[in-house]
């Protein structure tokens, strides 16, 4: 494995966990508030973040492929 | 840069209240105001919903872009794609900036290309500082700079569109770049452009500009704004929908303008109108995020009303020009442009119209209800997307300072805002008394 590839998988794995993170936060915190509000902004970013992820992580593998 | 500290420090302690009365005050009954309260959902969902389409669609045009290269270079391994190209630079009251545009074009690591600089009947020193530059250039040319044809045009006539048909006449390139006087290009921004034309169906590609004057709080503002937009651009490009090649960073076959002719020389924001009138012929136009461009943002609030004027009033011009793409069935037409993009821009604009009272509203309704769960909602959502912009954008190795704007990022844009909702007024009312908007004099102060 060259140091290219480490690096990414390091930053995949940061993107990974922050985002898990956030994610509960948010679903844990907001479900105790029970606001319809903040309902449809953990649902709105919780799927924004997922879909950034997976084109972060797939973009990078095709780079890598490529190279 | 106390001033920017003392500001930033006030939008983050107004951004900290916000969130403190969320947690400590207590909120009074939900049947209050239900009518405001069902014009928030109604506000607030509509806006959510398409920020949501965006910012979903969007992180695959990296995809896309990485999936065809890959693919790209497996069939072709070494093939080496490298037409020629020319670069237009229309040039009008630009001496502050122009010699910086054609040192940094002379610096792009793509070798195959022309320049073509187009004085437009500048009334400063600005063709004297080409012809000297161009001069000093044939003479001597600096270690490091490529060698590269400059060739100066006068243009006596003022319009950026003449100007620019002007350069085109003269152009030998297959391919023709547009750049400003007023910008910076990054060394791979030609061969990024150029990259992009390897597939034949392209014929158009629309550049990343950045605002490159970040020292006062204007230049803050219009960086995250054209973060904003530009981001945008993506799910556009994936949905065969853009229709704004700005003229800062534009690139297009020389077919192009054989097909449908020159640039517009009524319409104010001729960049646009040409853009429509390549999607109206159903030519392909994409977003070419890694072909970047840094221009000067406006460095006062009168030039930026002005700028956004002048957008507005051509947007106005050539949707009314061109009102018969909007809901078009013709095949050659991108449905998706047609029935959603186009009509949801004129939304954008009433939305626009009513966003700086609504944010007020939103505001007193909190304020009497105690109920802030719809103002820390907005703020949290475009915070987030600011966040997810700066961080997931491949073209920035550091961004620890800049992800630090997106929590006070509301308020930053609110001013936007403000000044986009004034140009929009102004736009009206000058199209009601049929005014004519003039190509704008910058007052440049060269920040490269």
């Amino acid at each position: 494995m060259n140091n290219n590839f480490l690096k990414l998988l390091k930053q995949a794995i940061i993107f990974f966990l922050a985002s898990t993170v956030v994610i509960i936060f948010y679903v844990k915190f907001f479900d105790h508030i029970a606001m319809l509000a903040y309902r449809l902004v953990a649902i709105f970013l919780s799927l924004v973040l997922i879909s950034n992820l997976a084109a972060k992580l797939l973009t990078y593998y095709f780079r890598l492929k490529k190279e | 840069m106390l001033k920017k500290f003392l500001l930033y420090f006030f939008l983050y302690i107004l951004t900290g209240g916000i969130v403190f009365s969320v947690f400590f005050l207590t909120p009074t009954e939900k049947t209050d105001f239900p009518v405001i309260r069902l014009i928030i959902i109604f506000f607030a969902t509509t806006l959510l919903i398409k920020y949501f389409i965006y910012m979903v669609i969007s992180p695959w045009h990296d995809v896309a872009i990485a999936f065809s290269r890959y693919r790209r270079a497996k069939k072709s391994a070494g093939d080496r794609y490298e037409p020629p190209v020319s670069v237009l630079v229309p040039a009008r009251n630009e001496e502050a900036g122009v010699v910086t545009t054609l040192k940094s074009l002379l610096e792009s690591s793509y070798k195959n290309f022309e320049i073509i600089v187009i004085d437009s009947a500048s009334t400063d020193n600005t063709g004297e500082k080409i012809l000297s530059f161009i001069g000093q250039y044939n003479k001597s040319r600096p270690p490091g700079l490529s060698k590269v044809a400059v060739s100066y045009l006068k243009e006596e006539r003022p319009g950026k569109g003449r100007a620019l048909n002007k350069g085109i006449a003269a152009a030998s390139g297959e391919i023709i770049i547009s750049v400003d006087a007023d910008c910076f290009i990054a060394p791979e921004t030609l061969a990024n452009f150029v990259s992009y034309f390897r597939n034949p169906r392209v014929m158009a590609a629309v550049g990343n500009v950045k605002i490159g004057n970040t020292q006062n709080i204007l230049g803050v503002v219009q960086y995250l704004e054209f973060l904003f937009s530009f981001y945008f651009k993506k799910s556009d490009s994936i949905l065969g929908s853009i229709y704004i090649i700005g003229g800062a960073a534009g690139a297009f076959r020389k077919e192009v303008f054989k097909k449908i002719g020159g640039y517009s020389l009524s319409n104010i924001t001729e960049d646009i109108d040409l853009s429509v009138r390549i999607q109206y012929a159903g030519m392909k136009i994409v977003y070419a995020e890694d072909a970047v461009v840094y221009t000067e943002g406006a460095a006062d609030f009168s030039g930026l009303i002005r700028q956004r004027l002048r957008w507005k009033s051509g947007r106005i011009e050539t949707f009314l020009k061109h009102r018969h793409l909007f809901f078009s069935t013709q095949e050659k037409h991108n449905k998706i442009l047609t029935w959603f993009i186009l009509p949801l821009a004129i939304f954008g604009e009433v939305q626009l119209a009513l966003e700086l009272f609504f944010i007020i509203f939103v505001y007193v309704y909190s304020y009497l209800t105690n109920d802030y769960s719809s103002f820390i909602s907005g703020i949290i959502v475009v915070s987030s997307m600011f966040a997810v912009q700066i961080i997931f954008d491949f073209h920035r190795k550091k961004w620890g300072r800049l992800v630090l704007l997106a929590p006070i990022g509301w308020l930053l844009l609110y001013i936007s805002t403000f000044v986009e909702f004034q140009a929009l007024i102004m736009a009206f009312r000058g199209y009601l008394r049929k005014e004519k908007t003039e190509w704008q004099i910058w007052k440049r102060k060269g920040v490269f």
